[in-house]
């Protein structure tokens, strides 16, 4: 019984294996992308109910798949969690210019991402109008 | 014939008055000229007009040198007629100027030849001329020389016109100078600021990208962590192992690149000191092996040298061009398809190195080749293939072998493996070159001789028994004794001693100075065996030519029986750099006029030191270098002064050693000989002098801190330090030692003779030091110090 679909984009493979078993444990499904490209791909082939996206990845940045994300109409409604190791407050700035929902700078607790998401999910669920509706 | 002006000022304000529109006029000359030759010939074009004469000559004092040195102005004409350096003549009419007297000459056609011929005067001899010193403040810049072509009285009011005019002069010189040292300052500064511009960029940029770099491994160790801490009590979990052994892995990777961040940054800053030894590749690679053996064998990989045995050596720092090895190997490794070998060729092009490490692996795009070097910067992509290195490596490979003058590059083939290929240099062709060019001083009878005099020299300077000078062979890689003082000529003409396996070779190597009293104790030389020396106490310091170590210069036994101290290995130092100055002179000359002068110049010294070497004794010695020490010499400073406490007064020779031993006391006339003593010293010594330092505290050592001493009468902060310190000390020992010219006298009254001429004759601050000196040492009875060397006469 899945509490909702994850997307986790990230080049370093530790990070996605331990943001895996984390959103696992609290019962959220989770597929995982390792650099932009694949991240879009698996946006509109998986429909994914959230995604922890990094910033400096190869082929396509963190950035420009948010940006992505947010400008169709078919993905716009997915939070997006931005994850990077960039913590200057213009790389946030710019983090929420292109449509993020939150910025988490890396080191991360994953503890306290889980209730984030936690948080955002229960959010985006109670806003979302009902498909019937 | 020489008339000096008067001191009463007299009615000669008149004319000064009547000159001031004229000197204003000279002023805004000077602050509108652009440059400094400008500037001089503003002045000079100004002065013959004010001043109405037919001939001028500024000349400056290089106070190195105690030359004058300036151009020389006609009325009429545009710019400079000619130019000229001179040193001063003993008691000659530049002197009388530069002891800051105005001197007016009626009529010149009567002055003595000798004055014309120190004046080096362009032109036609004039009818009267003017000498005046310029001074600003209380520093003496130069002479001004006016020529005047019709009869000049030398009235007061005229005196007084010219010493206006004098002041004139030194303003716009002073004026001259700092804008000339202010022009070299700016051009300083702003290449200055612009090197600090991009470092600081550089700096700020690599800042940013490490902290990056260092968040990855953190953010892992983080994450990871705090999930098993959340897991303690969980009894469904299982992770533990796999968990801790990926903390530990980053872990490792944070290590590797604070290690590899702190190596490059050593590197850009200059701070890694290069060590610069000949270096073969087979023998690095053995060392190489066993280290990267872990990383290869996992995935059956294989490292395979593919070059000739008895390569010739590379010009390098063993441990950097370890680490490139490794470096490389290593990414090769990364990059290797399983069980396929990484291949070293090497072969030599040229006077350079090829090395080239080639993998049989996935290879790089062609759009990434060039970028490999970038710290930071990885190939793989899309993170399929997780390769955990710093980052860095490569990075550190391309500033490792840019910082040994050679060059790197890659050449790859998608799908096929890549080739780095590295071009170092061999044991440099400057040093065997070098070396070869010294091969006529083992051979050639007259350098032999220069060679073995050199040798002498070392000798009595240090009072030492054994004395021998080492040189490398043409590949650095033995040292041979090629002249030797008190050694059995069996035992030098035999001695070679391996570089690596000897103390010789190692002081060579490091370029460091060594003293060691106890040789078969010093842990630094458990090692290496040392026959050559059969004495415990030795001092041995590296000998260079140009920069380049060529050798060594070994001393021991010292004639007392003592060991050596601290004090001895300074002097050592500085003796041996005139031995490389002399050889050096020689050598890039190639004429035989400049192996004479050498030569004599070497043989002067020794003689001094035979003849009477009360005259600057052992205790003169300590006593000065304790007093510089104490006074705070730079070390550097202090080494010239302990060199020039042992041989300033090779003058004195010049002087006459009739005169310098004579019983009898001096007439006036020959004191006034003895006073050119300081000013021959410096010449005796010039061949061996690279550095004018010496020159400058030799020329200085009698004139007097009120201004009053020779040869130029110098003032003060003007002597230096060095100079004033040997001034006090010199004195001293004359007074106790005896002089030709003085009894001799029990310290405690010469001391109170130092303390009587103390603000006079000797800087305060020196006496006061000294007498602290000497009440700490107690009294120091003299003959007990003379009493192993004996004075030939």
């Amino acid at each position: 019984m899945s509490k909702g679909k994850i997307l986790v984009v990230d080049d370093e493979i530790y990070i996605v294996h331990i943001l895996d078993f984390s959103l696992g444990m609290e019962g959220y499904e989770v597929v995982t992308a390792l650099d932009g490209e694949q991240a879009l791909e698996k946006v509109k082939n998986e429909k994914p109910d959230l995604i922890v996206l990094d910033i400096m990845m190869p082929k396509l940045d963190g950035y420009e798949v948010c940006k992505s994300i947010k400008s169709s109409a078919a993905t716009q409604h997915i939070p997006v969690i931005l994850l990077s190791a960039k913590g200057r407050n213009v790389d946030q700035k710019l983090g929420f210019d292109v449509g993020a929902d939150d910025y988490i700078t890396k080191p991360f607790s994953p503890r306290k991402l889980v209730e984030r998401i936690n948080q955002l999910l229960g959010q985006t669920v109670t806003e979302r109008p009902a498909p019937s509706a | 014939m020489l008339s000096r002006p008067d001191e009463n000022p007299g009615r000669g304000a008149g004319s000064a008055i009547r000159l001031l529109p004229g000197l204003s006029s000279l002023s805004f000359a000077v602050q509108s000229a652009f440059d400094a030759q400008g500037l001089v010939a503003a002045v000079a074009r100004h002065v013959l007009e004010l001043a109405r004469a037919d001939s001028f000559s500024l000349l400056l004092l290089d106070y190195e040198t105690g030359e004058l040195h300036g151009d020389h102005f006609e009325h009429g004409t545009h710019g400079p007629t000619g130019t000229c350096r001179v040193t001063p003549r003993p008691g000659g009419f530049l002197a009388q100027v530069l002891r800051r007297e105005t001197l007016i000459v009626e009529d010149a056609l009567r002055m003595e030849a000798a004055d014309w011929k120190e004046l080096h005067w362009g032109g036609r001899v004039p009818h009267a001329l003017v000498g005046v010193p310029i001074i600003v403040g209380t520093s003496l810049l130069g002479v001004a020389l006016l020529g005047f072509n019709r009869p000049l009285k030398a009235s007061a009011r005229r005196r007084r016109a010219l010493l206006f005019l004098a002041d004139q002069i030194g303003l716009a010189v002073d004026r001259i100078r700092t804008h000339a040292e202010l022009e070299q300052k700016t051009v300083q500064l702003e290449e200055a600021s612009v090197s600090l511009r991009r470092i600081d960029e550089m700096k700020s940029e690599l800042i940013s990208v490490v902290s990056h770099e260092l968040r990855t491994p953190l953010t892992s160790i983080k994450a990871y962590t705090e999930t098993l801490l959340d897991n303690v009590h969980n009894p469904a979990f299982t992770m533990h192992e796999k968990f801790l052994g990926i903390i530990n892995e980053e872990c490792d990777r944070l290590t590797r690149i604070v290690n590899d961040v702190l190596d490059l940054s050593r590197m850009d800053s200059g701070r890694r000191r290069l060590k610069s030894e000949p270096v073969a590749l087979d023998r690095l690679l053995d060392e190489v092996l066993p280290t990267v053996g872990p990383q290869l064998a996992p995935r059956r990989l294989s490292v395979v040298p593919d070059f000739a045995p008895g390569l010739p050596l590379i010009e390098a720092d063993p441990d950097l061009l370890k680490q490139v090895l490794v470096n490389l190997i290593t990414n090769a490794a990364k990059f290797s398809r399983e069980s396929s070998p990484i291949t070293i060729h090497a072969r030599t092009v040229a006077d350079r190195m090829h090395i080239v490490v080639e993998d049989h692996g996935m290879g790089i795009p062609a759009d990434k080749l060039n970028r490999v070097f970038e710290r930071f910067f990885r190939v793989e992509e899309g993170g399929a293939e997780r390769i955990g290195g710093s980052g860095l490596g490569l990075a550190i490979v391309k500033s490792v072998v840019e910082l040994h003058g050679g060059t790197v590059r890659v050449e790859s083939d998608l799908g096929r493996g890549s080739r780095f290929v590295m071009e170092l240099p061999l044991v440099q062709r400057g040093f065997r070159n070098l070396m070869r060019s010294l091969e006529p001083f083992f051979e050639m009878p007259e350098l032999r001789t220069l060679l073995s005099s050199a040798v002498e020299m070392v000798a009595e300077v240090m009072e030492a028994r054994n004395v021998s000078i080492m040189f490398f062979n043409e590949d650095g890689t033995e040292l041979h004794i090629r002249a030797a003082h008190g050694l059995d000529p069996d035992m030098v003409a035999r001695a070679r001693v391996k570089t690596g396996a000897s103390i010789a070779g190692w002081v060579a190597q490091t370029n460091e100075n060594l003293l060691v009293n106890d040789i078969e104790n010093d842990r630094r030389f458990r090692k290496l065996n040392h026959p050559q020396y059969e004495t415990k106490s030795l001092l041995c310091v590296p000998l260079r030519i140009s920069g380049e170590t060529v050798g060594v210069v070994n001393v021991s036994s010292k004639s007392t029986g003592l060991p050596f101290d601290p004090d001895d290995l300074s002097l050592l130092v500085a003796i041996s750099k005139r031995v490389g100055t002399a050889l050096e002179r020689v050598r890039s000359a190639g004429s035989s006029g400049d192996v004479y002068t050498t030569l004599n110049t070497i043989r002067t010294v020794i003689r001094a030191k035979r003849s009477y070497s009360l005259w600057s004794s052992r205790r003169a010695f300590k006593l000065a270098t304790d007093l510089g020490r104490k006074l705070g010499l730079a070390e550097e400073e202090l080494e010239v002064l302990g060199y020039v406490a042992r041989v300033h007064d090779v003058g004195m020779l010049a002087v006459g050693e009739d005169l310098v031993l004579s019983s009898r006391r001096w007439t006036e006339q020959e004191r006034r000989r003895v006073e050119t003593h300081p000013r021959d010293g410096v010449r005796v010594l010039q061949p061996i002098e690279f550095a004018s330092r010496a020159n400058e505290i030799i020329l200085s050592h009698h004139e007097h801190f009120d201004g009053h001493g020779y040869p130029r009468g110098l003032a003060g902060e003007e002597i230096p330090l060095a100079a004033r310190i040997l001034a006090v000390v010199d004195a001293f020992e004359a007074m106790t030692l005896g002089r030709p010219y003085r009894d001799s006298i029990p310290e405690a009254e010469a001391l109170a003779e130092v303390r009587r001429c103390s603000g006079t004759q000797f800087d305060p601050r020196v006496v006061k030091e000294f007498e602290r000196l000497i009440a700490r040492k107690g009294t120091v009875r003299a003959s007990s110090l003379l009493a192993h060397r004996k004075v030939s006469t």
